[in-house]
């Protein structure tokens, strides 16, 4: 896995899964859909994501395209590094 | 050995095609049951009705053809639904339009220029929709191009700005004329990204089922809001204590069932061309907090603030910190949503509506949402990846926040809601103790569910227990649920089977089956016409979707010169002498004041007078004067009185719109009995205590002098003063309505009496009223109590529907027809009673009345 995506998923599941075991977070796993991040939880994932890999994502990349799943949240960081 | 193992993928593809194309048969035969249903309750209008069986037709194409072609279909069945519900002329104008505001979008000039051009073209079309500038089509494409263009043009510009998705020609015209909004002005703001991302993203039979799984919702929940609408509201003003205030808050909330039943609808339709789409609403009466709701109800909405708010405003506010920023972007979200569904109202209607009550009810909901995203800032909500086993701590703590949600949302809708602040707040001060409680319930319960939680942690920690993954109904589940609850509303639907059950049944579907307006509408609609009552109440979907109906404004009789204001209690009057065009019509006023032809003021020898005491529909409102039921009553008469005998027939219209009751007695005083009439002939009406009330609300507002002591006394025990608010001076007197309208019945013929006239009271009924109501009938009784020869009109319209006796859907006032229908029935009634009307038997028992009637007409 992916640095990426491995620091995204310990954010997620310490920051809105706390509880759950690693397994259950998928790279598929649908984040928005799944109502996992809403609009406070996506703004707060963006400026984690900006923070730790010093990148900068506008308002209307955080959708469902680049934040939906962890695959799409480390396509996204990947684009901009 | 090598033959076998090919055989298996091609009979696997085989099995496969045969399986899919039973899946197809399948949900194409549950929508021919939905479409069943939709015609046997009369779901929306018939226009929906017609474009199911088109979206049934287009299905069964659609589905068999390749999945490339499948968009330009959709496109082109959607061009279709324009043409058969507008028709052709009607349906050009809407696509040249729709086509002309899609080209701007993609002129080859930098963005921003394009945005000017259509904030331009925009200004002109308001223009156009206020009438400052003549538009060449119909007004009945205001509402639906509005519908389709409001919302869904700003999020494809911004879609094009940010090049999100694709565009072509064809996902353009299936996007914006998307096929059910052409039946629909109030529709949800359905992003264009989503609508072509998760165009078949899934598998196609899935997104079928699931598609005619919430068709099926959505027409449930609109026969629930008809129950709802036609069997629990409650009118504010008879609100007294806190049970009917529990009661008029809770009604008021289910009426969004409306809402949501529609969108379902809509978003299940769209499924059924492959628009995997989600959810529009999600249990939103159990929402437990305030941001919950506001995720949970209207989601489209919500995620159209989201994308095109909130983020732009929250990122570039981030500076400010997360209270900061939070707050000062949901104040703007909240402002935002006021302000859009106002000019969401101007598309559908052609008018701002801006009141304070409503702009109170998104500040109190702003700032609840945003106290809630601050303490789930601090505490965050439990998130799982599935569905969380239940504990007892957790069930509680949950139900306590629910119910704490609920309670809050319910009076806030009440508030929202009511007719005014005043109104609201009147209510509030009738529930006494009780109200105190109520209002003291939802922190009470939120705090407790607060301490619940924290018994949870203690008790089983942080882990929410087991993940249970949600499980969605499988395909075979849903369409035998659908098809099963479709067979039996079908069947329901029949008398045979609703009159076989219980009396409860019947009264029931029947009601499923009421498209009508219920009372309160009714009389809020009749009092547009006087009090030019047109600021509907946006929660009020039945009267708003009428009005949007109705082309456009039509001209009150108070906005006339045929109208003068008398600054008095009885309000206006009719001016003599006046002659305009008015509803289609001639509107002769003659020198008396009356529309009718002319009479002397002395009686002429032999000849026997009625005066006939009404309001609009005896004037004949929307209808031609020589078709009026008085008229033609007067010469049904003397056509039946022998030359020989020596007497004739006058009867003298006094009908005056928004008289009815206590105005009637002063006219009677003033104006009638210097005609020396032999009877008075009271043309009563359902609304006759409500107008009276209505009247001597207005007096108190406007400080008018009311002649009449014993409504001084009953002012006084209501605690009613001079220059209060009408909606509350009627709240007050609402337990003293029998008692006024008693006493109004006393006085006419106490008056009549005093004269030597002969008092008559006539139910006059509506065009739509259909058998005898329980109030005609309580009027009918204090009328004979009061003295009056009781004479009801209720059946005259037998065998007829209200459209063909009623001026228009949003007019019942009776037509031609209906007054005939009027007459008819008046003449028999009089010849059967005229003993006791005239003293003696002057006419023979008609052959036919209504020969003798038709007979006239052909003359």
């Amino acid at each position: 896995m992916s640095d990426v995506k491995q620091k995204a998923k310990a954010f997620i599941l310490e920051k809105f899964l706390q509880g759950a075991s690693e397994d259950e977070l998928q790279d598929t796993t649908p984040l928005i859909t799944s109502g996992i991040l809403d609009s406070l939880g996506t703004v707060a994932l963006v400026e984690y994501l900006e923070e730790t890999f010093n990148i900068t994502i506008k308002a209307h990349e955080a959708d469902e395209d680049n934040l939906g799943t962890l695959n799409d949240i480390e396509r996204l960081v990947q684009s901009k590094q | 050995m090598t033959e076998r193992v090919d055989a298996i993928p091609v009979a696997a593809g085989w099995r496969e095609t045969a399986v899919g194309l039973a899946k197809t048969a399948v949900v194409a035969g549950e929508l021919a049951l939905l479409v069943l249903v939709i015609w046997r309750y009369a779901i929306e209008s018939e226009a929906f009705l017609q474009l199911s069986m088109l979206a049934l037709g287009g299905f069964v194409v659609h589905a068999s053809l390749p999945r490339t072609w499948r968009m330009p279909f959709f496109a082109l069945l959607s061009v279709a639904s324009v043409f058969l519900v507008f028709g052709l002329v009607s349906g050009l104008w809407l696509l040249a339009l729709g086509l002309g505001l899609i080209a701007l979008s993609h002129l080859p000039i930098p963005w921003a220029g394009r945005v000017v051009l259509i904030v331009a073209t925009a200004g002109v079309l308001v223009l156009m929709r206020i009438g400052r500038i003549a538009a060449p089509w119909s007004e009945a494409i205001w509402p639906i191009l509005g519908s389709m263009f409001m919302f869904r043009l700003i999020i494809y510009l911004y879609d094009l700005k940010h090049e999100k998705s694709s565009f072509s020609l064809v996902r353009s015209v299936s996007y914006f004329f998307m096929l059910p909004n052409i039946c629909f002005p109030l529709f949800p703001v359905i992003d264009y990204t989503r609508f072509n991302k998760h165009h078949y993203d899934a598998d196609e039979h899935e997104i079928y089922q699931r598609g005619i799984h919430w068709m099926f919702r959505g027409i449930v929940q609109l026969l629930l809001y008809r129950l709802v609408y036609h069997r629990l509201t409650v009118d504010p003003a008879e609100v007294v204590g806190i049970a009917s205030f529990i009661h008029y808050s809770l009604a008021t909330f289910l009426l969004y069932l409306r809402v949501s039943g529609l969108f379902h609808l809509i978003v299940g339709m769209l499924l059924l061309f492959g628009f995997n789409l989600h959810e529009t609403h999600h249990l939103y009466y159990l929402s437990s907090s305030f941001t919950d709701f506001w995720r949970r109800i209207n989601i489209y909405w919500k995620d159209f603030m989201v994308k095109l708010f909130y983020y732009p405003i929250r990122f570039q506010l981030r500076r400010l910190g997360d209270v900061g920023s939070i707050v000062l972007s949901t104040i703007i979200v909240f402002a935002g949503t006021w302000f859009l569904h106002a000019y969401q109202w101007f598309w559908l209607r052609g008018d701002m509506l801006l009141e304070w009550h409503d702009a109170l009810f998104w500040a109190i909901l702003a700032g609840l949402v945003i106290v809630n995203s601050l303490y789930e800032l601090r505490y965050p909500p439990p998130r799982s990846l599935g569905r969380t086993a239940w504990n007892g701590w957790r069930f509680a703590a949950t139900a306590c926040r629910t119910l704490g949600t609920f309670t809050v949302i319910c009076l806030l809708w009440s508030l929202w809601s009511s007719d005014s602040l005043a109104q609201w707040l009147h209510m509030v001060a009738t529930t006494g103790s009780g109200g105190l409680a109520l209002f003291a319930a939802p922190p009470a319960l939120l705090w407790l569910a607060r301490w619940l939680r924290l018994r949870e942690q203690q008790a089983v920690g942080t882990r929410k227990g087991t993940i249970v993954q949600k499980r969605q109904p499988s395909f075979r589940t849903s369409a035998g649920t659908v098809a099963a609850g479709a067979v039996i509303l079908v069947a329901l639907s029949h008398p045979t089977f609703y009159q076989a059950g219980p009396s409860n049944l019947g009264m029931l579907v029947q009601t499923a089956q009421n498209t009508g307006l219920n009372t309160r509408d009714q009389a809020l609609l009749d009092r547009g016409y006087y009090e030019h009552l047109l600021a509907v109440n946006r929660q009020n979907s039945a009267l708003r979707e009428l009005f949007s109906r109705t082309r456009g404004h039509r001209e009150m009789i108070n906005e006339t010169p045929a109208w003068r204001d008398r600054g008095d209690f009885v309000g206006g009057e009719l001016v003599p002498g006046v002659e305009i065009q008015f509803r289609d019509h001639p509107l002769k006023i003659n020198r008396w004041g009356m529309r009718d032809q002319d009479y002397e003021l002395d009686k002429p020898p032999g000849v026997f007078r009625i005066a006939a005491l009404g309001a609009s529909a005896l004037m004949g409102w929307g209808a031609a004067v020589e078709d009026i039921f008085e008229a033609r009553f007067e010469s049904a008469l003397n056509a039946a009185m022998p030359p020989s005998a020596g007497i004739r027939f006058e009867v003298l219209n006094f009908g005056t719109p928004s008289s009815l009751g206590l105005r009637q007695v002063v006219l009677l005083q003033e104006k009638v009995v210097g005609f020396h009439p032999d009877a008075v002939f009271y043309f009563g009406q359902k609304q006759d205590p409500k107008y009276t009330m209505d009247n001597i609300a207005y007096a108190v507002l406007k400080g008018r002098e009311i002649p009449f002591a014993f409504v001084h006394q009953i002012l006084d025990r209501a605690g009613v003063e001079t220059g209060m608010a009408k909606d509350v001076v009627e709240q007050r007197l609402a337990p003293y309505r029998d008692e006024l309208i008693r006493k109004t019945y006393g006085e006419m013929v106490a008056m009549s009496q005093t004269h030597g006239i002969t008092p008559v009271w006539v139910y006059l009924p509506w065009a739509n009223e259909t058998g005898i109501s329980e109030s005609a009938l309580a009027l009918g009784r204090y009328a004979q109590e009061a003295g009056f020869i009781v004479i009801p009109l209720s059946g005259a319209y037998e065998g007829y529907g209200p459209h063909e006796v009623q001026v228009a859907e949003w007019d019942r006032h009776p037509n031609a027809l209906g007054h005939r229908l009027l007459a008819e029935t008046l003449y028999r009634e009089v010849v059967d009673r005229q003993e006791e009307i005239f003293g003696r038997m002057l006419l023979d028992r008609p052959r036919n009345a209504a020969l003798t009637l038709k007979e006239r007409n052909h003359e």
